[in-house]
């Protein structure tokens, strides 16, 4: 079954995508990880997830990895993929999004089921309105990093 | 001689948008359109680097019937000719469709050393366009970028990214999207304006891109866009420290928030 996916170059910033990738799962479907670095793997690994996908790579720059998510990702095809929304983050999603021909909404405050697809809220006109989207799958989004 | 694309996106001015009481729906009849803020400062920078290392600039924008007014604009900010996108496909388009459109009127454009993008556009500040350009083009792409010199075959970049800055080369061809700091938009002068009607302008249709339906078919459609309210309780506890946090514990349990 496609699965939910998580990333984040922040491992703190991963471990708070869980929540949201949880409650969007379906009953048994997996909620898994993409992650690059061996911290932040191990940080995940109490949670439970069903799979923890680890990128090596020469890189230190994360998001270089665009390509190599968007080719795991076209190969796993994920139902949906919830992004830390940091500028690497958000840098790294649009770059993924245009590689898998993927819809992608930045900075949804809220993100829940919906038919076929899933609905989120995101603000527009410099917070004067909320703009509520639907997104079939691939969906990608980025969520804000909650306040240190 | 050193090509620069700049892609700009004409919206609505968000200080002139009303929220209607009660319905909470936009009114946007009183709106003028602008160039996006960031944009402005793309185009800047496009026209200070014409006018420092020697460049032909040229303008792109994907939009509907009211883009039209926009050409002058930004023409008389230093550019040298314009593209214009004329596609109703416009108006309810994702920035998968968007990144589609301008990659493939880029390709058409044909020649380009520098890709210039605002960091996000003003209405819905999503900042996909300029990395999503990268990814569909092949070629490296530089986000929030503060600071951009060009050297022969190179522009180098320092990025800012919150936490850090980061100083980057990158080869030409290259997109670049830019911040506000960057630096300050001129203020045309009359000749300025004046002289802008004079420079080519060119218009095409989304079919003279060869787009078919599947890249200009949005993947997220807009199902509600209402008016943000910020509503508060203004409760204020006023007793010592301890019995006003107590209460304020009751009542956020009351709500359900805790």
């Amino acid at each position: 079954m496609a699965g939910i996916w998580i990333y984040s170059e922040d491992a703190s910033i991963a471990a708070q995508l869980i929540a949201p990738a949880r409650e969007l799962a379906a009953p048994g479907q997996p909620v898994c990880a993409v992650v690059l670095d061996q911290q932040t793997a191990e940080g995940l690994l109490t949670y439970g997830l069903h799979i923890i996908y680890k990128l090596i790579g020469q890189s230190e720059w994360p998001e270089s990895y665009a390509a190599a998510i968007a080719s795991l990702a076209d190969k796993e095809k994920p139902e949906v993929l919830l992004v830390g929304g940091t500028l690497r983050g958000k840098d790294l999603a649009a770059k993924v999004a245009a590689r898998l021909g993927a819809g992608l909404v930045s900075d949804a405050f809220a993100v829940r089921r919906s038919g076929d697809g899933i609905e989120t809220d995101r603000l527009m006109y410099g917070g004067l309105a909320v703009c509520s989207e639907v997104t079939l799958p691939t969906a990608l989004v980025t969520i804000p990093p909650a306040a240190p | 001689m050193l090509n620069i694309i700049v892609c700009y996106k004409w919206v609505l001015d968000e200080q002139d948008i009303r929220v209607n009481a009660g319905s909470m729906t936009l009114d946007t009849s009183r709106a003028a359109y602008k160039i996006s803020d960031y944009d402005r400062n793309a185009i800047e920078e496009a026209a200070l680097l014409a006018e420092r290392a020697g460049a032909s600039v040229c303008g792109l924008t994907y939009g509907g019937d009211p883009v039209k007014q926009s050409l002058k604009d930004t023409l008389s900010r230093g550019l040298d000719s314009a593209y214009w996108v004329h596609d109703p496909s416009a108006a309810t388009a994702d920035a998968f469709v968007t990144a589609n459109v301008l990659a493939a009127a880029i390709r058409k454009i044909g020649k380009y050393d520098l890709i210039l993008c605002g960091e996000g556009a003003s209405d819905t500040y999503a900042q996909q366009v300029a990395p999503r350009l990268a990814a569909l083009l092949g070629i490296p792409g530089l986000t929030f970028v503060s600071k951009l010199a060009v050297e022969d075959n190179k522009a180098v970049a320092t990025r800012k990214l919150g936490d850090c800055t980061e100083v980057c080369t990158v080869p030409f061809p290259a997109v670049v999207s830019v911040l506000p700091e960057l630096n300050q938009p001129r203020i045309p002068s009359l000749k300025q304006v004046l002289g802008a009607a004079k420079k080519p302008m060119t218009e095409w249709r989304a079919c003279d891109l060869e787009l078919g339906s599947t890249e200009l078919t949005p993947k997220v459609t807009v199902t509600s866009l209402k008016g943000y309210a910020m509503s508060r309780k203004n409760m204020i506890f006023k007793e010592e420290v301890a019995a006003s946090v107590n209460k304020l514990v009751v009542s956020l349990a009351k709500e359900g928030v805790l």
